[in-house]
C-alpha cells in the first residue's frame, strides 16, 4: 500500500547547512497492517506520520501510495488523495468546538462529494456504530476526554479511509479510555483498515502487527 | 446554495460565541454603512428625486434663463412660458412656480405661511392628484386676479384645518383676498422649491395679489418665475434642448426689447440653480467623499479585527483542512461570516439612515415664521440597492485579506500536538501594520479637510461683504395690509422720518430689497452712452431701489459723486448711483459720473459711484451693479435698515411703537440683523462643516480604536518578551517606550502618508474654501496635533498594560 524509499525531511540552518528531521527513510507498508512507530521525542515519528498523511510537502525522496506516486504530485492532487484515502486522528482530538458531535462528524462528508441525505445516513450508522447517538446534540467541551477521542476516530472513519493514521491517540486520556481506544483500533483493523499509530506506550504498540522505531531521523529498527 | 447556508448559521453561531468582536465589527460597519446610506438618502431625496410623487422625474429638467455675456442665471416671463408651451412638440409639459410669502388672515389674527404660484397645469403635469378636491383648471391660469383659489398642503390642512374632510368650497383670506379653496395635496408633495415646504398654491393668474412689484403676466421682460420642462418619452436632452435654443431665437427675433440675448437651458434637477438643490450639491458631493472614506477606515478596522481573530482560529482552519475543505472552501466560509457582519451593519445602518432622513434640517437657523424648511433624505430601492452594493463591497474589501490570510496554514505544524505555529506570522502583522497606516491616512486627510472648512467658515463670517452687518432690518407688510402705493409712500416717509428721530438710530434708510436675501433685485437691460455691446449680445444689469441715506446706513463708500439725497424725487430727472465694477466695465478709463445709462426706457444719470460690496454671497465674483432712488420708483413693499448700537429685539419695541402710531393694525414682522440674513443665506458652507467635522470625529475614533487594537495585540503577543526584559531589569519606562515607539512610529508614517495625499485631495474642496488655500499649513498642523493627541492615547493603555505583567508568570505560562 505504501512504499518510501529515500525519504529525507530537512530544514535550512545556515548557508548550505541543513538540520535533518528524518533521514534515508525506507519503509513499505501492506494493506490491513497494524504498524506502530516509536521512539523519543524529537526523533521524527510526527513528522513522518504527516509525511504520510500529506500534511506536509516539503520533503525528498519517493513516496508510493496504493501505486500513486505522490511526490509527482501537485499539492491539490495530494489533497485530493488525502481526502479520498486517509483519516487521521490527533493526540489533541482537535474536535471543531462550536460544532456538536453531529456536525463534527458530518463536516468531512461536507468537505466532499456527499448529497445532504447520503450525510444524513453515514452519520446515523456512524453515532449508531460508536454507540453515542445520545450525544449527537452536545458540543466537545460537554464531553470526557475519552467520548472526545471517540468522537474524533468516528469522524476520521466516516468517509470510510483505506488508511488511518493516529498521533499518540491515547496520549491525552487515563489508562481505562486508552484501552477502550486501542480496542477500537483493532477491530477496525480486523475488519482491514490499515492503522499507522504514533505512540511512546509499549502496550499500545503491541496493539500493532509491526513497530518500526525511529531515533535521530533514522530508522533505527523494524520489529514484528 | 445548501454550504451558503450551512456557513451562514456556522456564522451566525461564531456572532454569538465572541459577543465583543461582533458587536464591535458590527458597531464599525454600521457607522460605515450607515453614514454612506444617509448621504446617499439626502442625494436621492434632495437632488435626483426630490419629488417623491412625481413619476418620470429622470424626464424632468430645470428651465434656466440666460442673458448671453452676463455670468449666472435668471428666471423666465410668463409670456415666454406660454410661447414655449404652444410651439414645443418634444415636451410633454411646461410647468412655473415662484415661492413666495402671504398674510394669513385667522379671525383677528394675522399669520405668515410660504405659497407658491403656479401654472395652472401644475399638478396635472407632476402627475400629483389632490386627496381632496381637484387641482387647477386651464382657465384659472389667466385673468388678472380673477380666479382666487388655492390648494392646501396636506400638512397645512391636518394643522390648520383639522383635517376637516369638508374643507373644500372653505375659504381662507390670503393677502387680504378671499380665496376658495379647492383641493388638497397628498402628504409627501412639498412643492417644486427644494428645501422649502408649500403651504398653499395659487395659480398665476393670482400673481398681482402676492408679487409686491406689480402686474407682471403681460411684461415679456420679467423674468420672475421658475420653470420646469418634462420631456415627452425617448426625447433626449440634447434634443429638446435644439427644439428649445430654435424657439427661443424665434422670440428673440420677434420680441427683440425685452428677448434679445435671452436664452433658455434645460438643466438636470440636480443642478437647479434657483432652488436648495444648486447649493446643497457640492456640500452633498464631499459629504459623499468623506463617508466613503468613513467606510474605508470602518473596513480596515474590521479587517484587523479579522487578522486578529483569524490567529485565535487558526486550530479550526487547520482542523477543516486536515478534514479535507480545499482553500477556497474556507475563503468562501469566512467572507461568508463577513458578509454575515456587513448584513447586520446593513440593516441597523439603513435603519439609521431612515431615523436620520430628516436630520439636515437641524443644521439650518430657525426658519422665518411660515416656512418650513425641508431637506428629506429619501430611502427607496435605489439607495437600498446602492446600500446592498456597498454592503456585499465592503464585504469583499474588509474580510476577503483576512480570509486568505486565515486559510493560509501549514498543517504539518499546526497539528502537530506542541505546536502553535502558523506561518505568515510576520506578513500578518506588517499586513495588520498596514490597515493602521490607512486607518491613520485617511483620518488625517479627513481632519485636514474639516479644518480647512473650519478655518473657511470663520475666515466668510469674519470677511467684511462690504456693508455694516449691525444693521437691523425689518419689515412692515403694507402689501398684506392692502395700502395702495401714494397710502404707502406717505407711511413709509413718515415712519422713517420717526425712526430716525428715536434713540439710538444713527441711520436709517429704505430698500426694496436686502443684500443676502431670497428676493431677487430688479434687473433690466441697459445701454451706456459710448458703449457698443458684442453683436447678439444684450448687457443685462441688477439694480435696487433704496432711500437717501442707504449708503450711510451700511457703510458703502461712495468713492466719487454723491449719495442720494431726499430731494432726489419724481421732481427731479431720474438719477443712478453704480458700482465700481460697472464703472470699470462700461466706462473705462473715464469718470462716469454726469454720464448716462438707460434702463426701463429711461435715461438715467449716474451721480456717484460705490464701492464694490456683495448681493448674494460672500463669494461671488464682483458683479456690475447700480442703485436708483427708491423715492423715483416707489414700490408698496420696502424694507426698514437701521443702524444702531441697540439690539434687534429692543429695537423692534421702538418700532413696533412707532407703526402703531401711524396705523393701529399693523406691526413690524420680523426684525434682524443682516449678519442673521448672510448665516442664513450661508447655510451650505455651515452645513459642509458640520457634515465634515461629524464624520471627521467619526473617523477618528474609529483609526484611534484600530491603532488600539493593534497596540492591544502587539502586547498580548508580546508577553514572554515584556516578562523576560523585566526579569533582565527594563524598567516600566523602558517598556513604556518600547511599546509606545512602535506605535508612534506607525503614526509618523500614516500622517506623512495622509498629508501627501491630502494636499492633492483638498485642492477638490475649492468650491467650497473661502480665502483658505487647500494646503493651509493651520489646518494641516491641527489634524496632525489631533491624531498624534488620540494614536499616543490610544497607544497608552496597551502600553501600560505592558508594564504591569507580572515577569514570573509571563516566564512561566510561555
Amino acid at each position: 500500500m505504501i512504499k518510501l524509499r529515500n525519504l529525507e525531511r530537512r530544514y535550512p540552518l545556515a548557508k548550505e547547512k541543513f538540520f535533518y528531521v528524518l533521514r534515508d527513510i525506507n519503509i513499505d507498508i501492506q494493506e490491513g497492517e497494524f504498524i506502530s512507530i516509536m521512539g523519543p521525542s524529537g526523533a521524527g515519528k510526527s513528522t513522518l506520520l504527516h509525511i504520510l498523511g500529506m500534511h506536509d510537502h516539503g520533503w525528498r525522496g519517493e513516496y508510493f501510495f496504493r501505486e500513486t506516486a505522490v511526490h509527482h504530485l501537485k499539492t491539490k492532487e495530494r489533497a485530493t488523495l488525502r481526502n479520498e484515502q486517509i483519516g487521521f486522528v490527533f493526540q489533541q482530538y482537535h474536535l471543531l468546538d462550536d460544532l456538536t458531535v453531529y456536525e463534527n462528524l458530518d463536516i468531512p462528508l461536507s468537505y466532499r462529494r456527499y448529497s445532504k441525505s447520503e450525510r444524513a445516513a453515514l452519520v446515523a450508522d456512524t453515532l449508531d456504530r460508536f454507540q453515542i447517538v445520545g450525544k449527537k446534540d452536545l458540543y466537545p467541551r460537554q464531553l470526557s476526554g475519552g467520548q472526545q477521542q471517540l468522537v474524533g476516530v468516528a469522524r476520521a472513519i466516516i468517509a470510510e479511509p483505506k488508511l488511518l493514521l493516529a498521533d499518540e491517540p491515547t496520549g491525552n486520556l487515563h489508562s481505562g479510555q486508552g484501552e477502550e481506544i486501542m480496542e477500537l483500533f483493532r477491530k477496525l483493523n480486523d475488519e482491514g483498515m490499515t492503522i499507522i499509530q504514533v505512540t511512546h506506550s509499549e502496550k499500545n504498540a503491541s496493539y500493532g502487527k509491526r513497530t518500526i522505531q525511529l531515533r535521530d531521523g533514522w530508522i533505527t529498527k523494524r520489529e514484528q | 446554495m445548501q454550504t451558503f447556508f450551512q456557513d451562514l448559521r456556522f456564522g451566525f453561531r461564531m456572532l454569538r460565541r465572541s459577543p465583543g468582536f461582533s458587536i464591535l465589527a458590527i458597531l464599525c460597519l454600521t457607522l460605515g454603512i450607515g453614514t454612506n446610506a444617509a448621504v446617499l438618502s439626502w442625494i436621492e431625496g434632495i437632488l435626483i428625486r426630490p419629488y417623491p410623487l412625481v413619476p418620470h422625474q429622470a424626464r424632468m429638467f430645470a428651465l434656466v434663463g440666460t442673458t448671453r455675456g452676463v455670468p449666472g442665471h435668471n428666471g423666465l416671463s410668463f409670456p415666454d412660458f406660454v410661447d414655449l408651451q404652444k410651439n414645443s412638440t418634444l415636451f410633454e409639459s411646461f410647468i412655473v412656480d415662484r415661492i413666495t410669502g402671504t398674510t394669513l388672515s385667522v379671525g383677528d389674527r394675522a399669520e405668515r405661511a410660504s405659497v407658491g404660484i403656479v401654472s395652472p397645469n401644475y399638478f396635472d403635469a407632476l402627475g400629483v392628484k389632490p386627496i381632496l378636491g381637484r387641482g387647477f383648471r386651464p382657465e384659472e391660469g389667466t385673468g388678472r386676479n380673477g380666479h382666487p383659489v388655492t390648494v392646501i398642503a396636506y400638512r397645512t390642512w391636518k394643522g390648520r384645518y383639522n383635517s376637516d374632510p369638508n374643507i373644500i368650497g372653505r375659504t381662507q383670506f390670503m393677502n387680504g383676498v378671499q380665496h376658495m379653496i379647492i383641493g388638497v395635496a397628498p402628504e409627501r408633495f412639498h412643492g417644486t422649491f427644494v428645501g422649502y415646504s408649500f403651504s398653499f398654491w395659487v395659480p398665476t393668474s393670482m400673481q398681482e395679489t402676492f408679487d409686491t412689484t406689480g402686474y407682471k403676466l403681460e411684461d415679456r421682460g420679467a423674468r420672475w418665475i421658475e420653470g420646469y420642462a418634462i420631456l415627452k418619452p425617448g426625447v433626449s436632452r440634447q434634443q429638446a434642448q435644439a427644439q428649445l435654443n430654435s424657439i427661443s431665437q424665434r422670440l428673440e427675433k420677434d420680441f427683440p426689447d425685452s428677448n434679445r440675448g435671452h436664452e433658455n437651458q434645460l438643466v438636470p434637477l440636480w443642478k437647479t440653480p434657483f432652488n436648495g438643490a444648486g447649493n446643497m450639491t457640492s456640500t452633498l458631493a464631499i459629504t459623499m467623499a468623506v463617508v466613503f472614506l468613513v467606510l474605508l477606515i470602518a473596513c480596515a478596522n474590521v479587517s484587523n479585527l479579522l487578522l486578529a481573530r483569524s490567529l485565535l482560529r487558526r486550530h479550526e482552519m487547520a482542523m477543516r483542512l486536515a478534514l479535507g475543505a480545499g482553500r477556497r472552501r474556507l475563503v468562501r466560509q469566512l467572507v461568508t461570516e463577513g458578509l454575515l457582519l456587513s448584513l447586520i451593519a446593513a440593516v441597523g445602518g439603513i435603519a439609521a439612515a431612515y431615523w436620520c432622513r430628516n436630520a439636515l434640517v437641524l443644521a439650518f437657523p430657525p426658519p422665518l415664521p411660515g416656512t418650513v424648511i425641508d431637506f428629506p433624505g429619501q430611502i427607496d430601492w435605489r439607495v437600498l440597492a446602492a446600500s446592498a452594493g456597498i454592503c456585499m463591497a465592503s464585504t469583499l474589501l474588509f474580510a476577503l485579506v483576512p480570509a486568505i490570510r486565515a486559510s493560509d496554514v501549514d498543517l504539518s505544524n499546526a497539528l502537530k500536538a506542541e505546536a502553535g505555529g502558523v506561518l505568515g506570522g510576520s506578513s500578518r502583522s506588517r499586513l495588520r501594520s498596514a490597515l493602521v497606516l490607512v486607518q491613520v491616512s485617511l483620518s488625517f486627510i479627513l481632519l485636514a479637510g474639516t479644518g480647512l472648512l473650519l478655518q473657511s467658515l470663520i475666515k466668510m463670517r469674519s470677511a467684511s461683504p462690504g456693508f455694516n452687518t449691525n444693521v437691523v432690518s425689518s419689515v412692515v407688510d403694507l402689501f398684506s395690509a392692502g395700502y395702495k402705493l401714494d397710502r404707502a409712500k406717505i407711511f413709509h416717509t413718515q415712519l422713517l422720518d420717526r425712526v430716525r428721530t428715536l434713540p439710538g438710530v444713527e441711520s436709517a434708510a429704505l430698500t426694496r430689497v436686502i443684500p443676502f436675501s431670497y428676493n431677487v433685485f430688479s434687473s433690466a437691460p441697459i445701454e451706456v452712452d459710448g458703449y457698443q455691446p458684442p453683436p447678439n449680445e444684450q448687457p443685462t444689469v441688477e439694480y435696487v431701489e433704496v432711500t437717501e441715506d442707504y449708503f450711510t446706513t451700511l457703510g458703502i463708500p461712495i468713492i466719487s459723486g454723491r449719495e442720494f439725497m431726499r430731494t432726489d424725487d419724481e421732481n427731479v430727472p431720474p438719477l443712478a448711483i453704480i458700482n465700481e465694477t460697472m464703472a470699470a466695465k462700461y466706462w473705462p478709463g473715464k469718470n462716469p459720473v454726469g454720464q448716462r445709462l438707460k434702463a426701463k426706457d429711461r435715461w438715467l444719470q449716474i451721480v456717484g459711484i460705490a464701492r464694490n460690496s456683495n448681493y448674494r454671497s460672500k463669494t461671488e465674483t464682483p458683479v456690475p451693479f447700480f442703485y436708483v432712488p427708491l423715492r423715483q420708483n416707489f414700490r408698496v413693499q420696502n424694507t426698514l435698515l437701521i443702524r444702531t448700537p441697540e439690539t434687534p429685539g429692543a429695537m423692534m419695541n421702538a418700532l413696533a411703537r412707532e407703526v402703531h402710531a401711524l396705523d393701529p393694525n399693523l406691526a413690524p414682522l420680523i426684525t434682524e440683523r443682516l449678519q442673521d440674513q448672510i448665516d442664513e443665506i450661508s447655510y451650505s458652507q455651515r452645513l459642509a462643516v458640520t457634515l465634515v467635522a461629524l464624520f471627521g470625529a467619526m473617523a477618528l475614533f474609529l483609526a484611534a480604536i484600530g491603532l488600539y487594537a493593534v497596540m492591544s495585540y502587539t502586547v498580548s503577543q508580546g508577553i514572554h518578551e515584556f516578562g523576560l526584559r523585566m526579569a533582565l531589569g527594563a524598567g516600566t519606562k523602558d517598556l513604556l517606550k518600547l511599546v509606545m515607539s512602535r506605535g508612534v512610529r506607525l503614526t509618523a508614517t500614516g500622517i506623512m502618508i495622509g498629508a501627501a495625499a491630502g494636499m492633492m485631495l483638498t485642492r477638490l474642496m475649492g468650491s467650497l474654501l473661502y480665502k483658505v488655500s487647500p494646503r493651509d499649513p493651520l489646518a494641516f498642523g491641527l489634524a496632525f496635533l489631533v491624531i498624534t493627541i488620540a494614536s499616543l492615547a490610544a497607544c497608552f493603555l496597551p502600553a501600560w498594560r505592558a508594564t504591569r505583567i507580572d515577569p514570573v508568570r509571563a516566564l512561566r505560562n510561555e
